[in-house]
């Protein structure tokens, strides 16, 4: 029974560490975020259970460690300048292979998203969840969750194609230090902006 | 599915705490959980002990009860010989004197109607006691009254009725006194 319940946490914290990671970008963070919503939760109800409840959890915590330290753009930010700089993404998804698909590419691509974006695609696409789920987990409107999955899907397809093709406008270098950056604790690879959305649920 | 979609799938599932990391949350996880337990656990032993206290304080207790009705029975059965004889307590006070306590007889019309015959010492329940033996003027049935001082940490007596080797035996408290009556209704005349 021990051993049961001890793989069903590993599993939990698996899903909570995924769900941080795609919160924050990097592993230390993810893992510092994980740890605390845990222990805070296992102190508060002797037991974590719910995969919701851990999400919920992290992604305060995310909020309120970042908002110390950050400017918060939220989702009502979320403008049409997105559509526009990322219009042109569609013509080059016939460019996307799955071989340019490598772990680095896509955490280079990831990197490049704004929290939000890569916090709903993992709901989305990673857990399953749906736009109306996802909205009431964040607080946040159908329509804008919606809207946010498909840029965000459509932008990463651009970045993606973008690493594949060697796009020099944006350059590698760049992108890796992007990551570096990130895996170094900076939270977003361009100004320290989190963008977030606009109220905590839960 | 989409292959982007796909291959953000792998991505993540890819993404795991290393092995060291979930040692050090689960073992913190659990010492705040013995943490937590531990006021519970002291609680629920000072219980089970408090539990256990009372239960074998009650068990005593009726133990002790139990002694007591049974060596009140078997007094009055015994026919013992008297100490000393005497038609009124404070004369059989006198005659008693290594009682350590004064004799007063329990509150009731019934020890008005009843003649002391005499009495002895005795023992109820360990404690030097004074058994009072009365007669009932009309019937002639003897009635045996056993009187000794409370102890200091026995629990407060309700009163207590038993048939004892056909005797009825009645244990009570009165005024920091364990008295104890016993009769033999059927057998009137010894």
């Amino acid at each position: 029974m021990f051993k049961r319940r001890k793989t069903a946490d590993i599993d939990l914290l698996n899903a909570g560490f995924r769900y941080a990671y795609s919160l924050s970008g990097n592993q230390q963070d993810a893992e510092d975020l994980v740890h605390d919503a845990w222990i805070r939760l296992d102190r508060r109800y002797g037991r974590v259970s719910e995969k919701p409840l851990l999400f919920r959890t992290i992604r305060n915590l995310y909020i309120d460690q970042y908002r110390r330290r950050q400017v918060i753009h939220f989702v009502d930010d979320y403008d049409t300048e997105h559509d526009a700089t990322y219009s042109d993404a569609q013509s080059h998804e016939s460019a996307i292979e799955l071989r340019y698909l490598d772990a680095e590419a896509l955490q280079l691509s990831l990197n490049r998203l704004r929290d939000v974006e890569r916090e709903y695609l993992f709901l989305a696409v990673v857990e399953g969840y749906t736009a109306d789920e996802i909205g009431q987990m964040t607080g946040t409107a159908r329509g804008t969750v919606l809207s946010i999955l498909h840029r965000s899907k459509r932008k990463l397809r651009r970045l993606l194609t973008e690493e594949s093709d060697g796009d020099d406008s944006q350059p590698r270098d760049g992108g890796r230090a992007t990551v570096e950056a990130a895996d170094n604790g900076s939270v977003n690879s361009d100004d320290n902006v989190v963008e977030l959305l606009p109220g905590r649920a839960g | 599915m989409d292959p982007i979609d796909r291959k953000l799938a792998e991505f993540y599932q890819q993404r795991t705490l290393n092995s060291a990391r979930l040692e050090s949350i689960l073992a913190e996880s659990r010492r705040q959980r013995q943490r937590h337990k531990l006021p519970m656990y002291a609680a629920a032993a000072a219980l089970a002990m408090m539990l256990v206290t009372v239960l074998h304080q009650h068990a005593l207790s009726n133990q002790q009860v139990d002694y007591a009705l049974r060596e009140a029975a078997l007094n009055h059965l015994n026919k013992l010989k008297l100490d000393a004889t005497a038609s009124s307590v404070s004369a059989l006070q006198s005659e008693l004197p290594e009682l350590p306590f004064d004799m007063v007889l329990p509150e009731g019309q019934l020890y008005e109607e009843l003649a002391l015959i005499g009495g002895r010492y005795c023992t109820i329940g360990g404690n030097l006691a004074a058994h009072l033996k009365f007669s009932h003027p009309q019937s002639g049935e003897l009635f045996s009254l056993f009187m000794t001082p409370k102890a200091g940490t026995t629990k407060s007596l309700h009163s207590e009725a038993e048939q004892v080797e056909g005797v009825e035996v009645r244990l009570w408290q009165e005024n920091n006194v364990v008295y104890a009556m016993a009769r033999r209704p059927e057998i009137h005349h010894e």
